[in-house]
């Protein structure tokens, strides 16, 4: 629409100016006619003595043979014209005056009218309205008219063409002021007629444009429809599909590039959901089943008493697991949104590395697993609790993936904050694993029971960092060893904000 | 009546493996894909009850592995996994049935109990045998209403020849559908469950119910 209005703008203003134009020729072209007629007529005047002498006998028939050859012409088109008005009456008019006003002569066909004079010694046009209404235009020039010797022998001076001076311009240079008027209604239709093409032409054209413009338009966009037209069609069933063009379209290249990456992105997000929910309900759903089935079968055949023992040992394990898995997503549900509160405390690195190690030696035995101990400590200031949470996870992590006979590292180190390393040997593990070690629910194995770790460790570990504005990052090391590193605030100190 | 366990949770493997073999099954238990697979391709088995978040091969892959092989053992999955694309895909891979952990015991065995049926073309839970009603469903036999004190072992050998009636099975096969695959008996175990239980059945129906056909085996008409 904004294009059809700035073109039919431009139409209208070209159109304008084309007809300003060739007015402004044409009535140019007219004025220089009616210069010529006058100059004409001022050769014809002359001063003879105390007369003025208007010889435009010439010129006036030539005039009025022209009008009646014109009628001639009107009336043979008599029917179609009947109705049109055009002038019947005169095409030239000529009137001289003396400077004063007086009238020497004019044309007969003014009647009693004159013709207006305007002060001025320049040549002068103007529109003027004719004694038969129609519109014309005049010359006027004021001149001095050529003097003539009497001659006493001349006889063929018509009366007519004769003017007496009055008194008070005897011997005096007189100056005389001609006005010649033509009609100029043809000019005026010509014009008409020449505005009226233009208006025309100019509808045709900008239906003309508006018709290639839509076509063109309506080609440019079938690309665009039918990229939407994919757009539409893809919804969360469909996450797999990508947005493709039909042709190359370089406007749009850049567009599906990225939508493509977009849909990417997304799909991997409904991966990652789709997977947590059906890793939440695994984790949850297979501790339940032990109980379930053990309480069926032990009530079932309870005889045994030794097989009963086991059983309820069993069940303590499993609820014991049911536990952790709950107690750990509800604090992930909880540093999520954002409804946890934090205290703050001086803690002994080295004596929460301790305390830790003695919950997981239970299952770093069986592996010979062991630790290196730091030897000095560090002091930061955090929250107790979720601090130990954090390092728990870290060790009970290592020990659970942690290659047998090995031996994990923990060192402290003061820098711009203060640094916990914990390393252990992996052999096995890629950077891919690396990349996705936070992932929710994410372990190296794709199932679960098997090692007891719900897989939930390390993502807890990254949701409380961030919570208490630790700094964490995973790494594979030379040697193939899996090393995680937490930057901790110092006392007061301002925690150092890096994700990993 | 044998069955082959693939689940990853040793608790859940312990439980279930008590229960059913009070319940009268022989069964086989295992707690990864790959073993599971070829437990499953190498044994015969009645049911196979599979777990699909395994270690080593997932049990889906399991399940499309052993019947691209021709294996057409039914199958029970037996999964966390509750949403109706994934039972669809389960059942559409080849499964026979498909129960949502956590589940019923009771449920369990009611379903196993039917694939078997299903496996032996009986529909009826009970088998008339003439002087002995078996009842299939509630694994117990029953002589004029009054239900016979059978071991489990005794129970196995009736139903096992009750649901191939007609044919002739061989002590090896019975031993075989009997016992769990790791168990070292020999077919003289058999031989006496056989006997003990034509004593429970009556001194004298129990031969014409479980019959002999020397050098081959025995039999229910």
């Amino acid at each position: 629409m904004l294009l059809l209005s700035g073109v039919l703008l431009l139409l209208v203003i070209a159109g304008i100016a084309f007809w300003s134009i060739v007015r402004s020729r044409i009535v140019r072209e007219f004025d220089r006619v009616l210069e010529t007629e006058a100059r004409g007529l001022m050769v014809l005047t002359a001063r003879e003595g105390e007369q003025i002498e208007a010889d435009y006998g010439d010129w006036i028939s030539d005039v009025e043979e022209l009008q009646e050859d014109e009628n001639e012409d009107e009336e043979g088109d008599d029917d179609e014209d009947d109705d049109e008005g055009e002038d019947d009456g005169q095409e030239a008019f000529f009137e001289l005056f003396l400077e004063n006003g007086v009238v020497i002569r004019k044309s007969a066909g003014l009647g009693t009218m004159d013709l207006p004079r305007a002060p001025g010694e320049e040549v002068i046009f103007r529109d003027v309205t004719l004694p038969d209404g129609d519109r014309g235009r005049l010359v006027q020039v004021a001149f001095y008219p050529e003097v003539d010797e009497p001659d006493p022998e001349s006889t063929d001076k018509e009366p007519e063409n004769l003017f007496d001076l009055p008194a008070e311009f005897h011997g005096k240079k007189v100056k005389v002021v001609l006005v010649v008027a033509r009609d100029r209604e043809h000019l005026e239709e010509l014009l008409s007629s020449l505005a009226l093409t233009l208006g025309v032409l100019g509808l045709l054209l900008m239906g003309g444009i508006a018709l290639v413009i839509r076509v063109s338009l309506g080609r440019g966009f079938q690309p665009l429809d039918h990229f939407q037209e994919q757009v539409e069609a893809i919804g969360p069933d469909s996450l797999d599909q990508r947005v493709s063009l039909a042709a190359p379209a370089a406007e749009l290249d850049g567009a599906v590039v990225a939508l493509n990456d977009l849909l990417d992105r997304v799909e991997q997000g409904f991966e990652r959901e789709r997977r947590f929910s059906d890793d939440v309900a695994h984790e949850l759903r297979t501790p339940l089943a032990e109980v379930l089935t053990a309480c069926e079968v032990g009530e079932k055949w309870p005889e045994d008493p030794e097989a009963t023992r086991q059983l309820f040992e069993h069940l303590r394990e499993s609820a014991t697991h049911l536990r952790g898995v709950v107690t750990t997503l509800l604090e992930l549900a909880r540093c999520d949104s954002g409804n946890a509160t934090v205290s703050r405390e001086s803690i002994s690195l080295k004596t929460l590395l301790e305390d830790c190690w003695e919950r997981a030696t239970e299952r770093a035995r069986p592996k010979s697993i062991e630790i290196e101990l730091p030897d000095g400590d560090l002091v930061v200031e955090s929250d107790p609790d979720r601090l130990r949470i954090i390092v728990q996870n870290l060790l009970d992590n290592a020990v659970a993936h942690g290659d047998a006979n090995s031996v994990i590292r923990c060192e402290l180190r003061e820098g711009q904050s203060r640094i916990l390393e914990i390393s252990n040997a992996a052999t096995g593990m890629t950077p891919y694993d690396v990349r996705h070690v936070f992932d929710r629910f994410w372990q190296k194995d794709s199932s679960r029971t098997a090692s007891d770790q719900s897989g939930l460790g390390l993502s807890i570990v990254k949701a409380l960092c961030k919570l208490l504005g630790i700094g964490v990052l995973a790494e594979l090391a030379e040697g193939n060893r899996f090393v995680i590193i937490l930057a901790l605030p110092g006392e007061m100190g301002d925690p150092k904000q890096e994700g990993s | 009546m044998k069955l082959l366990l693939i689940e990853d949770s040793h608790r859940l493997r312990h439980a279930l493996g008590r229960g059913l073999r009070k319940m009268g099954y022989a069964i086989d238990m295992v707690g990864d894909g790959r073993e599971g697979f070829d437990y499953g391709r190498f044994n015969e088995y009645d049911v196979i009850i599979l777990d699909l978040m395994l270690p080593e091969m997932d049990g889906l892959t399991v399940l499309r592995k052993l019947r691209a092989l021709g294996k057409d053992t039914h199958i029970l999955i037996l999964s966390a996994k509750d949403r109706i694309e994934d039972r669809v895909e389960g059942l559409e891979l080849g499964a026979d049935d498909y129960l949502v952990k956590p589940f019923s015991f009771d449920e369990l065995c009611a379903r196993i109990a039917t694939l078997l049926r299903r496996r032996y073309q009986a529909k009826n839970p009970c088998l008339d045998l003439g002087p002995i009603m078996l009842d299939t469903a509630k694994r117990v036999a029953t002589r004029e209403g009054t239900t016979l004190e059978l071991t489990p072992g005794e129970y196995s050998v009736l139903e096992c020849l009750a649901m191939n009636r007609g044919r002739v099975i061989s002590k090896e096969r019975l031993q075989e559908s009997i016992h769990d695959s790791d168990s070292y008996v020999n077919t003289n175990v058999v031989e006496v469950l056989v006997c003990n239980l034509r004593k429970k059945i009556g001194a004298k129906s129990g031969k014409k119910v479980v019959k002999t056909r020397r050098g081959y085996g025995y039999y229910i008409e």
